[in-house]
């Protein structure tokens, strides 16, 4: 984890990342049973299943890529709060393989007393291909 | 573009509230998530540093809500439109901490019906959103998913 940065350190266009990151079966089960006791066969767990549905492997769900995307954000300096993220799915996102997150700054301002950026943020393949798109409005904290 | 007057769907679940149910958040579930999604923020992570925070104490990451969110079932809105559907998706808005210890209720509802023309031709657009509020009614986390209908052909 980084440091903590300031409101001024931020300048639109000034990037996070990249950084590379593999979202594992591992992570991927110890995700759904968060909420399961027992892993079902689903698309994100099960070969098999997944390829009844048309695809070529097991996926990571939805809500994780998301969380690992939130999570490069506030990983970077930990006085960085998100209060905003939206994301759009373009692409599913495959088990073990190569990804990389990267971030850029587009819009710094003050609103109700608080500082805040707003930060593109793509989780991409290792072709570059943009797998899922986010923005987010993140509050700098003071400490 | 074409105006919301002109989609057919039952238009009598437009922003009725649907109770969903109650999710109690522990510490092992906060422990799991940021395990699963390797987090090292020490604000969800560790309590000696969390307890000097704003905050007096471990709080959730903040797409800990989106667990929760395939327990939401939600009511056919019967759109006569297309042959498939697709989640596009989601946009969440952090309002209020969540603590271990929280009791979250969540309430849904249909929150707007649009149509849209692109590339691909007309799509009409299905927005949910989903309101997570904990113990003393205080609202932590709002989730819009949005989901595209569409022609395959």
């Amino acid at each position: 984890m980084d440091k903590n940065i300031t409101f001024d350190d931020i300048d639109l266009g000034d990037e996070i990342g990249p950084s590379n990151k593999v979202i594992t079966t591992e992570q991927v089960f110890e995700f759904v049973k968060i909420l399961e006791s027992k892993i079902e066969p689903s698309r994100f767990t099960d070969s098999e299943f997944a390829k009844s549905e048309g695809l070529s492997g097991p996926i990571v769900p939805g809500a994780l890529t998301t969380a690992v995307m939130a999570q490069f954000i506030s990983n970077w300096a930990p006085n960085l709060k998100i209060k905003t993220l939206d994301v759009i799915f373009r692409h599913m996102v495959p088990h073990n393989t190569r990804l990389k997150l990267v971030g850029i700054f587009t819009d710094k301002f003050t609103e109700d007393g608080l500082d805040q950026l707003e930060c593109d943020v793509f989780l991409q393949d290792e072709n570059e291909v943009k797998l899922v798109i986010g923005k987010s409005t993140i509050i700098v904290n003071k400490k | 573009m074409s105006t919301e007057e002109e989609i057919k769907y039952d238009k009598s679940l437009l922003n009725k509230e649907s109770y969903i149910g109650e999710f109690n958040i522990t510490k092992e579930m906060i422990d799991s998530f940021c395990k699963s999604t390797e987090e090292t923020n020490p604000l969800f992570t560790d309590e000696e540093y969390a307890n000097n925070s704003e905050h007096r104490g471990i709080i959730a990451p903040p797409t800990l809500c989106n667990i929760f969110m395939s327990k939401v079932t939600r009511p056919d809105i019967k759109i006569e439109f297309g042959d498939g559907t697709f989640f596009a998706g989601q946009a969440l808005d952090n309002v209020n901490p969540i603590k271990p210890g929280d009791k979250l209720t969540v309430n849904t509802r249909l929150k707007e019906v649009f149509a849209k023309t692109g590339r691909s031709g007309k799509m009409i657009f299905e927005v949910w959103e989903t309101k997570f509020a904990n113990q003393e009614g205080l609202t932590t986390t709002l989730v819009r998913e949005s989901f595209v209908h569409r022609k395959r052909s």
